[in-house]
């Protein structure tokens, strides 16, 4: 047996300046869950950016990750592993997602398009890496410092135009990617980041923010202060003058376990 | 809170530098000599107040793009895309008759020039707008235009908005504009270049998904406009 990894993680969903001023609730959403047994886990992640002009969108974002987590899981509790997975699965998870959705929308007296959301979802496991995308944000992955963008965020002609899970014709706008190939470094995050993480003229992931950041991950302890720092982070000045929007961002590195049979740290 | 203490794990963390998305407004102005007077001293100092309220905003202020397209006695390009924060208001001077037509297009031709700028230097952008205020009637070939601005407007190329400042052939206007044209109440520069401001400062900060919903210009105290 090869030697045992750990997931590490950290992750933030926070309300920008603009929208918390105005009392509405934080729009964007995030999820990560881990399946699958030591030695090497399987991590789910999913950001959702629920649509500025739809009122119960941040409703939208959390029910897309959690819906999507569930398929995943559901998945891997039938076939073990993420090795054959195919867009054509993907899309019925799309379609369940939907459906809860609608649902939620007729539970809350309004309509499927009033949840509005965006959808990254990001799937590492031992021998196969997922990856999925409808709307803005991005996912960028990694080894050893050198990192990459799955998807560049979708948008339209216009700076507030992007594609929705909501919408009919959501299909069209899909991407999705599946590899052999694994990453050890994740980060994800919804467009309230994307202007500071990414290079847009050579589009590039901005390698000064992502290593100090995994650079931490790395370094964190269990039980440590990870969490509320990343916060803090999210929520300084340099950040908000440069992104009046809400922010996700997850953070994910896999480590070495130095003591197999220890916990997944922050799990 | 505050700047991050050296202790926070993501201190060091640094931030890509990108082009801030922009939002182009053409101002397409009538300077013939029916403007003279009040008319245009007003409309100096509506520009003088446009450019101090973009100002007022950091963000806007980054991202509003100001152009000028004059019509008196011929067409100008008085002032190409310049960013709130050049933006050197011009005193105009009025002239000659209301080549309107000619004016319209040349600032519809500026707006797809400035967008293949955008496009080839990689900077976001939101839809552009096209803001046309006259006393008068185009005394050029002006209908080619005018299907011009309904085809732009059916794709979503621009928002083209028409005010008529009293004197205007309201008719022509109407049929230039598909968006309603709007009476200047009196000479209410000042609450038009006002509103123009707040709406593009709220443009600029708009994030996807998010459809701007404008002030009602024809009411509150810094309403300007009737139907």
């Amino acid at each position: 047996m090869g030697s045992s990894t750990v997931w590490r993680h950290v992750a933030q969903s926070l309300q920008g300046p603009s929208h918390a001023a105005d009392g509405s609730a934080c729009q964007d959403s995030h999820l990560v869950r881990f399946v699958g047994n030591k030695p090497a886990r399987t991590i789910i992640a999913c950001v959702a950016d629920g649509a500025g002009s739809a009122k119960r969108s941040d409703l939208g974002s959390a029910v897309a990750c959690e819906t999507i987590a569930d398929c995943a899981a559901r998945y891997f509790e039938s076939y073990k592993n993420f090795d054959q997975l195919q867009l054509e699965k993907v899309i019925d998870w799309c379609e369940t997602t939907r459906d809860r959705l609608r649902q939620t929308a007729e539970s809350n007296n309004c309509k499927l398009r009033d949840l509005a959301t965006t959808l990254c979802v990001a799937i590492l496991s031992p021998a196969s890496s997922i990856f999925f995308q409808i709307g803005d944000g991005a996912i960028t992955v990694g080894n050893d410092g050198i990192y990459g963008v799955v998807f560049w965020p979708q948008s339209g002609e216009y700076a507030n135009v992007t594609n929705f899970m909501t919408s009919d014709n959501y299909q069209d706008h899909i991407e999705f990617q599946a590899t052999t190939r694994k990453f050890s470094d994740l980060a994800m995050f919804t467009d309230g980041i994307e202007r500071l993480a990414l290079d847009f003229e050579t589009q590039t992931p901005h390698l000064p923010f992502f290593h100090p950041l995994f650079q931490a991950v790395r370094n964190s302890k269990a039980g440590g202060s990870l969490s509320d720092d990343l916060a803090q982070f999210l929520q300084s000045d340099s950040v908000k003058n440069r992104s009046d929007d809400d922010k996700t961002l997850v953070l994910a590195t896999q480590l070495t376990d130095p003591s197999v049979g220890g916990q997944d740290a922050a799990d | 809170m505050d700047q991050l203490s050296p202790e926070n794990a993501f201190s060091s963390v640094e931030f890509a530098e990108n082009p801030e998305p922009r939002v182009p407004c053409v101002l397409i102005v009538d300077t013939s000599t029916s403007m003279h007077g009040p008319r245009i001293d007003e409309l100096n100092k509506g520009l003088q107040i446009y450019q101090r309220e973009l100002m007022g905003d950091a963000l806007a202020a980054k991202r509003v793009e100001v152009a000028i397209v004059t019509f008196g006695g011929r067409v100008t390009r008085l002032v190409d895309f310049v960013s709130a924060t050049e933006f050197q208001p011009p005193k105009l001077q009025v002239i000659g008759g209301t080549p309107m037509g000619g004016a319209v297009s040349e600032a519809l031709d500026m707006i797809e020039e400035r967008k293949n700028s955008y496009r080839e230097h990689g900077i976001a952008y939101y839809r552009p707008w096209a803001f046309l205020i006259t006393d008068g009637e185009p005394n050029d070939h002006w209908k080619p235009v005018a299907s011009r601005v309904s085809a732009g407007e059916k794709d979503k190329s621009f928002c083209f908005f028409a005010v008529g400042v009293e004197g205007a052939n309201m008719e022509v206007l109407e049929e230039l504009s598909v968006r309603k044209p709007l009476w200047l109440q009196g000479l209410k520069f000042a609450e038009l270049f006002s509103w123009l401001s707040n709406s593009q400062q709220m443009v600029s900060r708009s994030t996807p998904g998010e459809e701007v919903p404008l002030a009602d210009p024809t009411s509150g105290p810094l309403g300007w406009a009737q139907v």
